[in-house]
């Protein structure tokens, strides 16, 4: 039974269509694996086992049918609503709250007979990058359980690195798929803006905000999001074109690919590992004949504190919604003013006051145009600069995160040292543009570093396969992920 | 050099969000260092770029303008703390002391 976790989704896909396995036996297996895990990693909000395996029984029934998800068990990001279950953002605020609508992508997993398994932890409304800003519980890292998972999709990434479900959707607005990814040495994806429906994901910054996938390797990712992406009419800023095939062309790997990389790179902060690691992935592209530049990177200087003023304003405007009126905590009732201002000051942690504060601050009289509007003229500069730079190149190549993951409680007291977490994955959500982060290798205390590429405007088949030559460079799983139930650098809690 | 417990209380106002003892200070001293840290942007040249706000190549996509089905009032209502005939119940809006 445990030797099932072991099977990525494409290879499930192939014992399943001969047969050789049933879907309600991975989801047992998955459910066991939760059952001696969780515990100890607390990746999950809410499980659920018996809806889980009534969904295997059904699809048992109806018997393989090719559809591209079939029989995957899948964890969801708590801010992906679910209809009759509840949906938190891990907030207070929204503590009970069981939306009447299940999220455009979730309709879209069940659609290609996939099987939720549970919701995972995030940091509250996902503002945050290590999953400490929950209202509810502290999820760690399954590498080393004393340090930080990222943020904000922390379970997600949990989820898939501990083996706790096969793959599992986050939402990225500067970073949040991608950081957790490489802090838990899995691969996670955000596709280009507009290319997954936000219908359904409970907002944070609409123009920023995107759902991607989680999963162990980049084919797995890449059939996943195949399975979500695509125009949908309820969000009218998704992409009208066909979404591109993502895992026909990946064998070609980087064949043909030109790649750009930060000529700076030592000017930024980072732990040398990561340096360690970037550099002589440069090396070896070059040893191998792959055309590497080095370039100045678009919004390196910048991106962070355009990021967090645009953000934070479309924050402070779509939590507005939280007031107590039609779902979700109400307190105090002496008047309409009272009852908003006690259920906001009750139902949000710091961190989402923070950044709804800051955000009014910069959209208001007298500060709008000094800091919203120079922050989307920036934004304009900054695709401008990316525009340029992919004429020339196919892809850009840099690390992830400037650390491996770091220990919980270590950046709480500061931050802005937590926002700075955020440097090198800014860029892509402020351009728009899709990015993905690989596992690349371990730091010497056997916590995983991920790095990242970045692909142009609409180009994620560029990106995946370039990512799968990386993946094949890398070799992270073989050298580091043991076999089934020994996954990922087995040292604390385990 | 923190925010002005004016400054605090105008935001507080604007955000219908009240604060609350330690964090009160914190914040306070908080939210000035970011306000620093962001106002370097003012330092980029950005003459003559239009701000921009969509990143996609499209312009506004429609849906055709008819009928659908849409969510379940009572299911919506279900969510709700206190509603009554169809309605949301809040505390008086009109109110001498209150807006």
């Amino acid at each position: 039974m445990e030797e099932l976790v072991q099977y990525s989704i494409f290879e499930l896909q192939e014992l399943y269509r001969k047969r050789e396995v049933g879907v309600v036996e991975v989801v047992r297996a998955y459910l066991e694996s939760i059952a001696a895990r969780e515990s100890s990693v607390k990746a999950f909000l809410r499980v659920f086992p018996e809806t889980a395996l009534d969904e295997a029984a059904k699809l048992d029934a109806k018997g393989y049918d090719g559809s591209a998800l079939f029989g995957v068990p899948i964890a969801l990001k708590d801010n992906l609503c679910t209809r009759g279950i509840r949906t938190t953002c891990a907030s207070k605020i929204l503590e009970g709250y069981r939306p009447p609508y299940d999220a455009t992508v979730v309709e879209r997993l069940k659609a290609a007979g996939s099987v939720v398994v549970g919701k995972t932890n995030l940091d509250e409304f996902a503002m945050g990058s290590s999953c400490e800003n929950s209202a509810f519980q502290v999820t760690r890292n399954p590498w080393d359980e004393e340090y930080a998972p990222g943020g904000s999709s922390g379970g997600s990434a949990a989820a898939v690195a501990a083996d706790l479900a096969l793959a599992s959707l986050g939402s990225d607005t500067g970073g949040s798929i991608r950081q957790p990814a490489s802090l838990c040495g899995v691969v996670g994806l955000k596709g280009t803006y507009g290319r997954v429906s936000r219908y359904g994901l409970v907002a944070f910054a609409s123009s920023l905000d995107q759902i991607g996938p989680f999963a162990r390797d980049v084919r797995d990712c890449a059939l996943v999001m195949e399975a979500i992406a695509g125009q949908d009419v309820r969000d009218a800023t998704t992409i009208p074109e066909p979404s591109p095939d993502l895992h026909g062309n990946l064998e070609k790997g980087l064949d043909g690919l030109r790649i750009a990389f930060p000529s700076d790179l030592g000017k930024w902060e980072m732990d040398s590992v990561v340096k360690d690691i970037a550099t002589r992935t440069i090396d070896d592209l070059i040893r191998d004949a792959v055309p590497v530049e080095g370039v100045t990177l678009p919004g390196m200087e910048t991106s962070i504190a355009t990021y967090y003023i645009l953000a934070n304003a479309e924050a402070s405007s779509n939590l507005a919604r939280y007031d107590g009126v039609k779902y979700g905590l109400r307190s105090g009732s002496e008047s309409l003013l009272n009852m908003y201002e006690e259920t906001r000051g009750e139902g949000f942690g710091e961190e989402v006051k923070r950044r709804i504060l800051l955000g009014t601050y910069v959209l208001s009289s007298g500060y709008y145009d000094a800091y919203y509007a120079k922050a989307q003229q920036v934004k304009a500069l900054i695709c401008a600069q990316f525009e340029e730079l992919f004429t020339t190149h196919d892809l850009v190549f840099l690390p992830t995160s400037p650390t491996p993951a770091f220990k919980l409680g270590e950046k709480l007291d500061d931050p802005i040292a937590m926002y700075l977490s955020d440097i090198f994955t800014t860029p892509a959500n402020i351009a728009g543009l899709p990015a993905i982060s690989v596992p690349a290798g371990l730091s010497p205390n056997g916590l995983p570093i991920g790095m990242q590429l970045i692909a142009a405007w609409g180009q994620e088949a560029k990106l995946m396969r370039g990512a799968f030559g990386l993946e094949r460079m890398y070799r992270f799983r073989e050298r580091f992920v043991r076999g089934a139930g020994g996954r990922g650098g087995r040292n604390a809690g385990h | 050099m923190a925010l002005t417990e004016r400054e605090l209380e105008h935001l507080e106002r604007l955000a219908r969000l009240r604060l609350s003892g330690e964090s009160r200070e914190k914040l306070r001293e908080q939210l000035a260092r970011i306000i620093d840290f962001v106002r370097q942007l003012q330092e980029i040249d950005t003459t003559g770029l239009e701000p921009r706000a969509h990143v996609g190549a499209f312009e506004s996509v429609p849906r055709p303008d008819e009928v659908q089905p849409c969510l379940p009032r009572d299911e919506v209502l279900a969510a709700s703390p206190e509603n009554r005939d169809g309605f949301f119940v809040v505390p008086a809006v009109i109110d001498a002391e209150g807006l």
